[in-house]
């Protein structure tokens, strides 16, 4: 693999997970609060729909972000975090992204579900 | 030359001499950084006020409430592409500075800020127009509107005032530090510029 | 050619990264005093049921400005002001931050905010609606007086002081880095420091709008937080604690980066997992923003939108979890030397631990509702921010007190001094859990003496007293050994990281030759330090052609050009002097001879720019 195509690679698997997290959570929590407010009445958002929708997207992209990681960290894995750049910064980058993109998918799959199997707008 | 192959960009004297350390440096100056972390500061806060407004929306069934006017559309978005357009002479001056040729870049930013300032000045009177017809003090859609649009035309004007200090500083020649500094004012109108693109579409939603 | 202006006039126009970490180093101890007199006001009037030795006024007084002084004038400008300014150049290698007249410019308005605010507090007109303020208890109709805008100013005037701060760190940590340190090779103090910054420049703004809206609803009757005109009080909350949570990350933070440089020098052994230590500094803040209405469980607001904040709250633990993992591996599988800064990094461990655990206790929805604004809070908070954040703090100041002083400090007397604090203030917020379950409330300037909590309140002021015994000790220590301790070699503890290869003080340039890296730790790599001493002997790497300083690329630390510095300036405390003059007279309202300090303060920031660095 190319050195341009893995630094490509090392940087979505570092900054998409954690980017489409934000953004998902931002629309998600957003929607919930469109939905639930005085004056969604009119605009007939089916509110659990649009959650799946959301979450599935960010859930594909987050995966994608994990496939991304795994290649740079294969492709450099007799490299030491420690060795010098371009490949040592590679590695590093993308143990990292390991384990940040687990923990993005599991807080949007959580609160995916949670919002779609909560009593919509239930008061909390 | 020194051990590390790198231009001392400070001793470059006359356009040419910092147009070839501008081409010999690698990546962005700690000037661009600095405006592009400046840049991301302002940008969440009008994050804020767009949320903040979009808030304010779904808590009230009547938006804009009973007897404030919709916002106008023709001319916000006629404004709005006056000051997008300002964009290409920004960058052309950006682009000239660092070919060192520094009466082109004194002209695009001469020509950016006839043009900028000709839309805060339109601005500044539909602003007032709108004061004439509703207040802030009246209900909530008057404080976020005025507010956002307030917030928007003093970082134009901000823009404005480092375009007049910048064009002081080029008439009397070009610099590393002046050559840095039009590229981050450069970017910081291509930022503003997004920004009003952001705040004219949310004020506009009000007609949804 | 790198020497500082004698006497006075030389601190007052200083620019160098060390000085104005020192300026930074004894204002902040000045405000943490003022923050602790506050806290032992409030300790001694709790002490006793229905206790008359502070009336309610003056109480809601005392606690707001404790949480205000300790949070945003003691803590963040410590961590980020003294030690980030001093030891991130130092160890990334560089003669100063990127922007060193941003720098001063950074202290002098930060030391103008911290005297507004206490001018407030001498007047009478202290902030005193808690330091998260919220409306309509700060609106104009129920906190009519000038309190609420020294509250609403002396903030705005403070957080321009951490926005500039944060653009420089940002920046000297992303550019200034001597070449050979990509991002991988970054020391983990820095990583801290990078994700503390980035946490303040994104979340400032949240409180910054926050404040406006409420100086414009007070001052001119606009109407954010007004129901009755389409305006919201929950508004309030929900941008404060937007900035809010990540604050109190931003607070934690900087004292994990400590922390995982003290471990590595007492145990003689590199972090364990570094790349998952260096991402966890980063991802702690990050997922800190998704979680702020968990401060606002108690609100009203649906579920459906709740569990957002729930299930980001829940794990937002585990980066936290993976260091703690890192840090008590490495200690056991290295050499540790209990002295006395590692003495506080393990106790910061264990009340870290505790304060975590009830932190993920209230990831439950129903268990907040019951314990929210309960003693229980302020035991979680303080066992966070106490243990976790200042024990690093004082861990950090004895640890680097050779390499700022050129003494060493007496050990036997440190040790002293951490066993009397760690008992004192375990003793002093302990009970708060318990008294918490109890149901006694916060915020409240006495109580009943027939509820049960009067031997708790006992304990927690005799704690008080404890904690406050052992801090004497501390400083007494640190002050007779800057007088008379025993002359620090350069290197006493065979640190990891490169402040430990430079005189006890470091001089004015830090760094007589840019030195040679090739990892995380470079005063353990032997043969680099050996090339930078043959560098020096023949003159390479030196830049000593007036006050040179290499910038390097972002992500992979190749040379990229060679720039000069600024000296010593006075435009920096001009302008915060300008600028200090447009709030004072804010706050009395004079709206016109405001526009006056502006346009004074526009002329200084053009003085400021009137001589380029090839011209000074």
């Amino acid at each position: 693999m190319t050195l341009r195509r893995l630094a490509f690679l090392q940087w979505f698997g570092i900054l998409g997970g954690g980017t489409v997290w934000f953004a998902s959570f931002l629309a998600g929590a957003g929607v919930s609060q469109a939905v639930c407010n005085p004056a969604s009445g009119r605009w007939g958002i089916p509110h659990d729909a649009v959650q799946i929708g959301i979450t599935a997207f960010a859930c594909a992209v987050i995966v994608l972000a994990e496939i991304a990681s795994i290649a740079v960290f294969r492709a450099t894995r007799d490299v030491d975090e420690q060795d010098p750049p371009p490949h040592g910064r590679l590695h590093f980058f993308a143990s990292a992204a390991l384990v940040s993109n687990v923990i993005f998918f599991m807080v949007i799959l959580l609160a995916g579900i949670a919002t779609v199997v909560d009593r919509t707008c239930h008061q909390g | 030359m020194n051990e590390y192959a790198v231009p001392r960009s400070t001793e470059a004297r006359g356009a040419a001499d910092v147009a070839a350390v501008a081409r010999a440096r690698r990546g962005p100056t700690t000037a661009f950084w600095g405006m592009a972390l400046f840049v991301a500061s302002e940008t969440t806060l009008f994050a804020i006020m767009i949320g903040t407004y979009f808030y304010l929306r779904i808590k009230n069934l009547d938006w804009p409430p009973h007897g404030i006017p919709e916002p106008k559309v023709v001319v916000p978005l006629v404004l709005l592409g006056v000051l997008v357009a300002g964009s290409v002479p920004m960058q052309l001056a950006a682009r000239a500075g660092r070919a060192g040729r520094l009466a082109v870049a004194r002209s695009f930013l001469l020509v950016a800020l006839v043009v900028q300032s000709g839309y805060f000045a339109m601005e500044v009177h539909e602003y007032a127009g709108d004061l004439s017809k509703f207040r802030p003090a009246a209900h909530a859609y008057g404080s976020i509107y005025f507010l956002l649009l307030g917030a928007d035309h003093a970082h134009v004007a901000l823009g404005l005032l480092l375009n007049l200090w910048l064009l002081g500083k080029l008439v009397r020649g070009l610099t590393t530090y002046r050559l840095n500094a039009l590229s981050a004012i450069a970017f910081y109108w291509h930022a503003v510029n997004l920004i009003t693109v952001a705040v004219t579409l949310t004020i506009l939603s009000a007609r949804l | 050619m790198w020497v500082e202006r004698p006497g006075a006039l030389g601190w007052l126009t200083t620019t160098d990264h060390k000085r104005v970490g020192l300026l930074y180093f004894w204002t902040t101890l000045v405000f943490f005093a003022a923050g602790g007199a506050e806290a032992l006001l409030m300790r001694a009037q709790l002490a006793e049921p229905n206790n008359t030795l502070i009336g309610p006024d003056t109480y809601n007084q005392l606690f707001t400005m404790h949480g205000m002084t300790m949070i945003f004038w003691f803590i963040i400008p410590m961590t980020t002001g003294a030690f980030g300014n001093y030891f991130i150049p130092l160890m990334i290698g560089a003669r100063d931050m990127a922007f060193p007249k941003l720098n001063a410019l950074s202290f002098w308005i930060f030391l103008g905010s911290g005297i507004f605010l206490y001018i407030g507090l001498f007047t009478g007109f202290g902030p005193n609606a808690g330091w998260f303020d919220y409306v309509p208890l700060a609106s104009r109709l129920y906190d009519p007086g000038r309190n609420i805008e020294f509250y609403a100013l002396g903030l705005l005037f403070n957080g321009i002081s951490s926005t500039l701060a944060s653009i420089n760190i940002i920046t000297t940590i992303f550019k200034l880095r001597a070449p050979g340190m990509s991002f991988n090779r970054i020391p983990l103090f820095c990583f801290a420091m990078l994700a503390a910054s980035l946490g303040l420049l994104f979340a400032l703004p949240a409180l910054s709008a926050d404040l406006v809206y409420l100086f414009l609803d007070r001052n001119l009757g606009f109407h954010f937080f007004d129901p009755g005109h389409g305006g919201s009080t929950l508004l309030w909350q929900h941008l404060f604690w937007f900035f809010g949570h990540p604050e109190v990350y931003i607070l934690i933070v900087p004292a994990f980066g400590i922390a995982t440089e003290i471990i590595p020098a007492f145990t003689q052994r590199k972090m364990i997992a570094f790349p998952l230590v260096a991402i966890a500094e980063l991802l702690v803040v990050f997922i800190g923003f998704g979680v702020w209405a968990h401060h606002m469980f108690a609100t009203g607001i649906p579920t459906t939108t709740l569990v957002f904040f729930a299930g980001a709250t829940a794990m937002v633990v585990i980066p936290s979890t993976i260091q703690v993992f890192a840090w008590s591996s490495t200690i056991f599988t290295g050499r540790a030397e209990f002295r006395t800064p590692l003495l506080f990094i393990i106790g910061f461990i264990v009340f870290f631990v505790v304060g975590g655990l009830t932190g993920v206790m209230f990831v439950a929805i129903p268990f907040d509702q019951q314990i929210t604004d309960t003693y229980f809070v302020i035991a979680h908070f303080h066992y966070i921010i106490f243990g976790a954040a200042v024990f690093p703090i004082f861990g950090g100041m004895y640890y680097w007190f050779p390499k700022v002083t050129g003494r060493m400090y007496f050990e036997r007397a440190g040790q002293l001094s951490f066993w009397i604090i760690f008992a004192g203030t375990n003793l002093l917020f302990f009970p708060m859990h318990i008294v918490g379950l109890l149901g006694m409330p916060r915020r409240v300037y006495t109580y009943p003496g027939n509820m049960g909590w009067t031997a708790y309140n006992v304990v927690e002021s005799v704690g008080g007293a404890i904690t406050l015994v052992g801090m004497l000790v501390l400083f007494a220590n640190l002050f007779v050994s800057y007088r008379r301790g025993a002359p620090a070699p350069i290197d006493p503890w065979h640190g990891p990281t490169l402040e430990w290869t430079i005189p006890s003080p470091p001089p004015e340039y830090n760094f007589a030759v840019i030195p040679k890296i090739s990892s995380a730790y470079p005063n353990w790599d032997v043969s680099d330090r050996e090339a930078d001493r043959q560098r020096l002997a023949e003159g390479v790497g030196v830049l000593d052609d007036g006050h040179e300083q290499i910038v390097s690329t972002f992500a992979d630390g190749y040379p990229a050009e060679i720039v000069q510095m600024p000296h010593s300036s006075p435009w920096p405390i001009l302008v915060a002097l300008a600028l200090s003059g447009f709030f004072a007279v804010l706050v009395v309202q004079k709206f016109g001879v405001a526009a006056v300090f502006a346009v004074l303060l526009a002329l200084a920031v053009l003085g400021w720019h009137s001589k380029e660095p090839q011209e000074q």
